[in-house]
């Protein structure tokens, strides 16, 4: 309930600078009529409907001619009034019971500023004289020599220049900067699929928990004899308390769904990756996390998705589940960037791109070069990744956009339980409009590092 | 060859029916996948655009091999 304060008491009615001295009183949206009944009897405004006048929409002279006008379909009135009808109306919106509850001056706009042509920027002229990259890594290397050797009382004044400490005592890096410790949600009866290497069944951290496992590979049980699977389940949908702290996983209540589609020594196919995402949809699975690929040619463009993976993912959309696939990893920054993988180079399929703990692009992440699917659309934690790993190790540190993926499947998870009515599509929007942007291209991380609610 | 094949959005209902026709085509089917609206299975390269002509087919495509580095890489 807020209300406004109105022109100077001494009568000289000039509006506050950027102000037109008439105020917007915002309706109950469910009764207009009741609002505008209310603005009638507190402070004996009569005000004209737009829907009465033609069209239901004002020209620029009625609405320089009518002092007092409602929006229905907004329910936003516009009312010009003197200081005792604001007193009044002021009054009314700090009443609970009252239709009213916001008033505000109404604001002058304007056009904002667009530069001139051919003004306000530097010239290429003007720009630094062109240096060859040797020169420009010489002198990179020389300042980073420079600054990492700072330290003690110097380090101390100028914290920037001292590598972040991480804390990973109690909890990863990467949890902590998707903000996963503060959530209230676990990813309880939600149905998360990773579709990678199968699942050591027998890990410590697996006991208790819901797990339904199906295996795509002639001849090879569920059960991980690789390890890369048992890693990104451990992200996703890893326990709350592990045996052995840090906390390495997000959506610790979550059904998990573990699909072999790829074989103890790594290797699968688009055949068992189809049949791993048909097994999830048919199970109700509303997250899919894939982290996995097949390399684009690089350097190139990332021109040409699959139509096949295409299709099957929206086909997949539309029975509520999201897929969400790994960036790739063939880059070495800045020499070389790759454009994304396949599969996550689908516009249906959220590709992820992996960053360090203190928020630069990994050096092996893909970019996304083609704007017809190949694009990154969000990124997360993927260096230096603790998560489980095949007994005897049962805990490791890795890297890879394989990391970052699961990462956001747990969130998905998470965001799932919190919003049970939304759709694969909205889940997906979610994920996007909640991440946090950073201050890097959109083609290295899209939309910025994912969240959790 | 493996092969990947998507069906068109009006044969999804009649999947069946293409798959038959796939197969009358030369293609040796593996699975039927409903939920995706797609088939897998093998067929040889000289049989791709015959594959491709068949009644509710919307895309055929050669299965992608896919490849993780080994579990003792840094990087995966």
């Amino acid at each position: 309930m807020s209300s406004a304060t109105g022109p100077p008491a001494d009568g000289a009615s000039s509006p506050e600078a950027g102000t037109t001295g008439s105020y917007l009183v915002l309706l109950e949206e469910e009764d207009v009529d009741a609002s505008i009944s209310a603005l009638k009897n507190a402070a004996g405004v009569s005000v004209t409907s737009a829907a009465d006048l033609e069209a239901g929409a004002l020209d620029a002279e009625q609405l320089r001619a009518e002092p007092s006008v409602v929006f229905d379909r907004l329910a936003v009135a516009v009312v010009t009034v003197e200081p005792d009808q604001l007193e009044a109306i002021n009054a009314s919106v700090a009443d609970a019971a009252s239709p009213l509850s916001v008033v505000e001056p109404e604001r002058r706009v304007f056009a904002l500023e667009t530069p001139a042509p051919g003004g306000g920027g530097i010239s290429p002229a003007e720009q630094a004289p062109a240096l060859s990259a040797d020169y420009l890594r010489g002198f990179r290397d020389a300042t980073q020599c420079l600054t990492s050797s700072v330290g003690g009382a110097q380090a101390a004044a100028l914290p920037e220049l001292a590598p972040t400490a991480v804390d990973e005592s109690q909890v990863t890096w990467g949890l902590q900067a998707a903000k996963v410790p503060s959530s209230r949600y676990s990813g309880r009866g939600i149905r998360v699929a990773v579709l990678d290497t199968g699942l050591d069944l027998r890990h410590p951290d697996v006991k208790g928990r819901t797990v339904v496992h199906r295996s795509f590979i002639a001849g090879q049980e569920v059960q991980d004899g690789n390890g890369h699977g048992t890693h990104c389940i451990g992200t996703s949908c890893g326990p709350r308390t592990p045996g052995r702290l840090p906390r390495y996983g997000i959506a610790f209540d979550a059904e998990i769904y573990a699909g072999k589609v790829l074989s103890n020594e790594g290797s699968g196919s688009d055949r068992g990756i189809l049949a791993g995402i048909n097994w999830a949809v048919t199970s109700g699975c509303r997250v899919v996390s894939m982290s996995l690929g097949a390399s684009l040619p690089c350097p190139g463009t990332g021109q040409g998705f699959s139509p096949v993976f295409e299709r099957a993912a929206q086909r997949a959309r539309r029975a509520g589940t999201a897929i969400i696939a790994a960036a790739g990893n063939d880059s070495s920054r800045p020499a070389q960037v790759c454009p994304v993988s396949h599969p996550a180079n689908c516009p249906s399929i959220m590709a992820v791109a992996a960053l360090d703990s203190r928020t630069r692009v990994a050096s092996f992440s893909n970019r996304g070069f083609n704007p017809e699917g190949g694009q990154v659309d969000i990124a997360a934690p993927g260096v230096d990744v603790r998560s489980s790993w095949p007994s005897p190790t049962l805990y490791r540190s890795i890297s890879g956009t394989s990391m970052a993926t699961p990462h956001v499947a747990g969130v998905a998870a998470l965001l799932a339980e919190a919003n049970p009515r939304a759709s694969a599509t909205e889940l997906v929007s979610l994920l996007t409009s909640t991440a946090r942007r950073l201050p890097l291209p959109a083609v290295d991380v899209g939309a910025g590092i994912v969240q959790a609610p | 060859m493996g092969l990947t094949v998507s069906v068109e959005d009006e044969y999804a209902e009649a999947l069946d029916d293409v798959v038959e026709r796939l197969r009358s085509a030369g293609m040796e089917v593996e699975e039927v996948l409903p939920a995706l609206g797609a088939v897998t299975g093998s067929a040889e390269g000289s049989q791709l655009a015959a594959l491709g002509d068949v009644e509710g087919v919307s895309d055929v495509e050669a299965a992608r091999a896919i490849q993780l580095p080994p579990p003792d890489s840094p990087v995966q």
